[in-house]
């Protein structure tokens, strides 16, 4: 029987119906990976941790964060952000402890995984919460085992960036400490300086220690301004050539390989972005991850430097992100 | 016709789905056309979009102030699909980045926050790099540039897209030495908008030109190069297989050791005012600077001090630590460093402000200073050098203050009665105060300004929309009351029509039935004369009831199509109850009687109808006259026939003249009733017509019906 034309219709309507509809998809979940500022070695490399595992989860990464370090209120309209973006899940590295527990709490209270990076917030860990961090009693271990097997195990030191006000960095100079006092009494603080955010002011301190009576044997800087303030001054002063520098966190890489800096104790930030998606994946699935996850630090030296197992935290990555 | 419907539906349906399937089809197919490239002017400042970072544009060059990482100022189209952008770039800070976007899309705030490829003179490397960006930065390829990106020379760069083929050249000013890259992406993204990006660095850029791209474009680039095929391979890490060679890394990290060294005595700020007020002393300081323009303020750890006339050795913004190296001068209030040589050590040095209140601000000793206070914006104005802000909180008003040059400041909307929270260095200095308030902030970049509170919704522009719009509802709801009670009658009149019909096609039928059934009978029993008289009497009956049944049908029918029917329709009603009889009806009408009432017609009608009645059973008129009149809102109706009259005295209101005027009251009329003996019968109904009620009137009686009044 002929088709009237209003049947002709319907079936034309079906039809267009169909392709439109055939184009919808389940959109990807999406986790928003926050850092406190991206473009550096040190978080780049967490970028690449977490879209390597967001990939093997079906995840999609939203990267990104203050083009400033220390704008906290930025870091928290980013995470406010991907909350009315109904992200799926957040990675935070909060650059202030007391500040982002409000909103965590926030996040947490909607039931949206969060993992908090370096940073123990005080929060208590929960169904969505959990924290990985940079181990830094390892890495203390470390640069204290690294400044004896320069000095052999006798000497002085001095210690750089203090602040007594950082619990990431008290524990860090804590565990140096102790180590040095258990295996290797031989080796002396000399001196001890408080930290500044003001490059200058740490080389004028650097200054100070190369250019004094009696100069210590080695330093080892605790953060990144005083490693780069500890380093321009050895540049700048002709006696501190014989003074190795032992520092903290990926910062002038390039010096290692020339010589001018002895090592870094760097932070495996790949892996800490790798697991940061892995707990959020298990927790989209419903299963409990361990409230607090370690990663050991590297220690980053000459001899290691091209190593092809450190070359996935010592590169920028670059990774197809349009795939993330 | 409901076939109809139906298809008509069907057929707008599918034109709704084609429509739609057109729409996508030409955006995503129809290749990208180029209308607004030839209008681009880069000193059009409402073109361009920042995305973080502290803009200029001023000379027909652009300028970002700003060292924060990923500063971006878009414009174009996004359609734009082929092009070329060409500039001239200096990148102002020793260890950063600067450069071109090409097929932009997608951008936030951010360093790498934005969908497509970027072409950057990167200083901390000296290398010319061509790059994709998806919220992450992907290198394509990075070229030596032989010697070097000296300190703050010109480059001219040229970057092509074309196809999925990137090209890009870099010109020295100083050596013209010409650097060369190109890549081809095979995923490639097709169109975007172009913009200027710079990364850790303050930068400029001028002479900026586009035009739409041919293959000859990128060949001349091409033909220097060779084109780096881009492969995407599952392992996340691409082509780099060690760590590149670090020689030209170490000349900017020993260059910018050597740059923030210093072997001056340096002095604490606080420490200036201390000084002996009548000698000039030369001093040194380290700080950072607060405030580059309109005059320079740098901070310490101990205070703040103003450094009018500075020299500067290179550019110089908030945020940067400095040393000035000056002399102090106290002939004001507070000591300012004059005639200073401003060296920049370092940059992005954070230093926190001072919170605190207007009023705190106002008698404290925080001059100079860097602070943060909220106040509710009272007005602004702009002149060429000035955006000022009048602010009031609590007891005290200030000004803030900013450079309207900046275009993050020239895009922010901010309304009157707003709770505002700004950032920036306190003066109380009389070009900035004029002496009209207590102290000034001077803001260095739009970031400055936050927005805490919207003004209140009740202000008084509000309000009187608010109450315009209750006037309107109250009209309309009275409107549609009026509307809905005509409707009540019209549906009214509906059923009395309907039951008149109703009666006409059974009962008045059944009736004249029932008469011609009687009147052959009648002519049966002719021989027999009781019967007959029974008969007779039965007929008579028979056409009492038929002729009460017809004036019943005609009572119900007061069906006029409108107004000025009324007089015809009573002249209709007395034709059909005189029937047969010889009454002459005339009709008179004078003024706009269409203009009456439906509620009051009707009631007239009833009236006018019962009059007529009465006139035809009770007068034996020969001559009836309906008349009906509006005159300056004054309503008569009168029926008059020339009758036998009746004694007024003697004769009591009937049951119909009750009606009658049970009806005239209900509209606030009157009846008289004029009879005499032999001279006729005169009924005359007249009410007043309210007067249209003006909008206030209306209004007016509606606030009193609320308030009981």
């Amino acid at each position: 029987m002929p088709l009237c034309t209003l049947q002709r219709l319907s079936i034309l309507a079906t039809v267009a119906m169909s392709f439109g509809l055939g184009s919808c998809r389940t959109p990807v979940p999406t986790i928003a990976v926050i850092p406190p500022v991206t473009g550096t070695l040190l978080w780049e490399t967490m970028h690449g941790g977490a879209a390597t595992e967001a990939r093997k989860h079906h995840l999609h990464v939203y990267w990104n964060a203050p083009t400033e370090e220390g704008d906290t209120q930025k870091q928290i309209g980013f995470m406010e952000r991907a909350l009315n973006r109904h992200h799926a899940g957040i990675v935070l590295v909060p650059d202030e402890t007391f500040a982002f527990r409000t909103p965590v709490q926030h996040a947490v209270d909607r039931s949206v995984p969060v993992v908090v990076i370096n940073n123990e917030l005080g929060l208590p860990s929960e169904r969505y919460l959990s924290y990985v961090l940079n181990d830094e009693v390892e890495g203390g271990k470390l640069a204290a085992r690294r400044v004896a097997s320069i000095l052999h195990g006798r000497g002085s030191i001095a210690i750089l960036g203090t602040n007594p006000h950082l619990q990431s960095l008290h524990k860090r100079e804590l565990s140096l400490e102790r180590t040095l006092a258990t295996e290797f009494p031989q080796i002396h603080i000399a001196v001890r300086k408080l930290g500044d955010m003001s490059i200058p002011h740490e080389q004028r301190t650097a200054e100070q220690i190369f250019d004094a009576a009696h100069p210590v044997d080695a330093i080892i800087a605790l953060t990144t301004t005083s490693l780069r303030g500890a380093y321009y001054a050895r540049i700048e002063t002709q006696r501190s050539k014989t003074i190795p520098i032992i520092g903290f966190d990926q910062e002038r890489l390039p010096a290692i390989k020339a010589g001018e800096i002895d090592s870094i104790v760097i932070q495996n930030t790949f892996e800490i972005g790798r697991i940061a998606l892995r707990n959020i994946a298990a927790q989209l699935a419903g299963t409990s991850v361990p409230e607090r996850v370690y990663v050991e630090p590297i220690l980053l030296t000459r001899a290691n430097f091209d190593s092809p197992q450190l070359k996935h935290i010592t590169l920028f990555p670059m990774f197809p992100w349009s795939e993330q | 016709m409901r076939t109809t419907t139906r298809k008509v539906t069907a057929v707008a349906f599918i034109l709704a789905i084609a429509a739609i399937l057109v729409c996508g089809f030409y955006r995503h197919f129809v290749p990208a056309s180029h209308p607004a490239i030839a209008a681009f002017q880069p000193g059009r400042a409402q073109d361009w979009t920042p995305y973080g970072g502290s803009w200029k544009i001023f000379n027909d060059s652009i300028q970002n102030d700003s060292e924060e990482r990923g500063a971006k100022l878009m414009n174009g189209s996004p359609d734009w699909s082929d092009y070329v952008v060409e500039a001239d770039i200096q990148v102002l800070g020793p260890y950063g980045d600067a450069g071109i976007l090409l097929r932009s899309s997608g951008e936030e705030e951010g360093v790498d926050s934005y969908h497509g490829y970027y072409a950057l003179l990167r200083n901390m490397n000296d290398t010319l790099t061509i790059g994709r960006a998806d919220y992450g930065l992907d290198q394509f390829v990075t070229e030596p540039i032989i010697p070097q990106i000296g300190q703050q020379e010109w480059f001219h760069l040229k970057f092509v897209a074309y196809d999925c083929d990137l090209a890009a050249e870099a010109i020295s000013s100083s050596s013209n030495t010409r650097t060369y890259a190109a890549a081809h992406d095979p995923r490639c993204i097709h169109k975007g908008r172009f913009g200027l990006r710079s990364f850790s660095t303050s930068a400029r850029w001028k002479n900026i030109h586009l035009h739409a791209a041919t293959r000859k474009d990128l060949e001349e680039i091409t033909g220097h190069t060779t084109i780096e095929n881009i492969t995407y391979s599952p392992d996340w890490v691409r082509n780099a297989v060690h760590f590149p060679p670090v020689d030209r890394y170490m000349a900017p990290i020993h260059r910018e050791a050597e740059r923030l060294r210093s072997d001056a005595h340096i002095e604490s700020i606080d420490h200036l005012a201390l000084m002996n007020l009548y000698d000039q002393h030369v001093v040194t300081i380290h700080g950072v600077v607060t405030l580059a323009a309109p005059e320079l303020y740098i901070q310490d750890g101990t205070g703040g001090i103003r450094a009018p006339d500075a020299i500067l050795t290179g550019p110089v913004k908030a945020g940067d630590q400095v040393e000035a190296h000056g002399t102090v001068v106290s002939t004001e209030v507070h000591p300012v460093l004059k005639h200073a040589t401003i060296r920049v050590l370092s940059s992005n040095v954070p230093i926190p402000a001072l919170t605190a209140t207007a009023f705190e601000l106002a008698v404290g000793n925080h001059e100079d200073q860097l602070v943060e206070v909220e106040g509710i914006l009272q007005d602004s104005f702009r002149t060429d050098k000035r955006l000022t802000l009048q602010l009031s909180e609590g007891s005290q008003q200030f000004y803030a203050i900013a450079d309207p040059g900046d275009l993050s400041f020239s895009n922010l909307k901010l309304q009157n009665g707003s709770r505002l929270r700004l950032r920036g260095v306190e003066t109380k200095h009389i070009g900035y105060t004029g002496n009209r308030v207590a102290f000034a902030i001077l803001m260095p970049t739009a970031s400055s300004v936050a927005v805490i509170e919207g003004p209140s919704w009740w202000s008084r522009r509000h309000i009187a929309i608010l109450g315009v719009v209750i006037v309107i509802l109250i009209l309309m709801l009275f409107t549609f009351s009026r509307r809905l009670q005509n409707w009540r009658i019209a549906s009214v009149l509906d059923e009395r029509e309907r039951l008149a019909l109703e009666m006409h096609d059974t009962l008045a039928q059944s009736f004249a039935g029932i008469g011609f059934q009687l009147q052959a009978i009648l002519q049966e029993t002719k021989g027999s004369a009781a019967a007959a008289n029974q008969v007779q009497i039965a007929l008579t009956m028979v056409r009492s009831s038929h002729e009460e049944a017809k004036r019943s049908i005609a009572a119900l029918r007061p069906r006029f199509l409108n107004n000025a029917d009324l007089v015809d329709n009573l002249r209709q009603a007395a034709e059909r109850l005189v029937e047969g009889e010889h009454v002459t009806i005339v009709t008179h009408t004078e003024g706009p009687v269409d203009q009456i009432p439906l509620r009051i017609s009707d009631a007239l009608f009833r009236i006018g109808q019962e009059a007529i009645s009465n006139a035809i059973r009770h007068s034996h008129a020969r001559t009836i006259t309906i008349s009906l009149s509006l005159l300056a809102n004054h309503i008569r109706l009168s029926v008059r026939d020339d009758g036998i009259g009746f004694d007024m005295h003697q004769n009591g209101p009937g049951f119909g003249i009750r009606g009658m005027t049970r009806r005239s009251d209900n509209i606030g009329g009157r009846i008289q009733i004029i009879s005499a003996p032999n001279h006729g019968t005169a009924i005359t109904i007249t009410a007043d017509l309210a007067p249209r009620s003006s909008a206030f009137e209306r209004l007016r009686s509606v606030a009193r019906f609320i308030m009981g009044v």
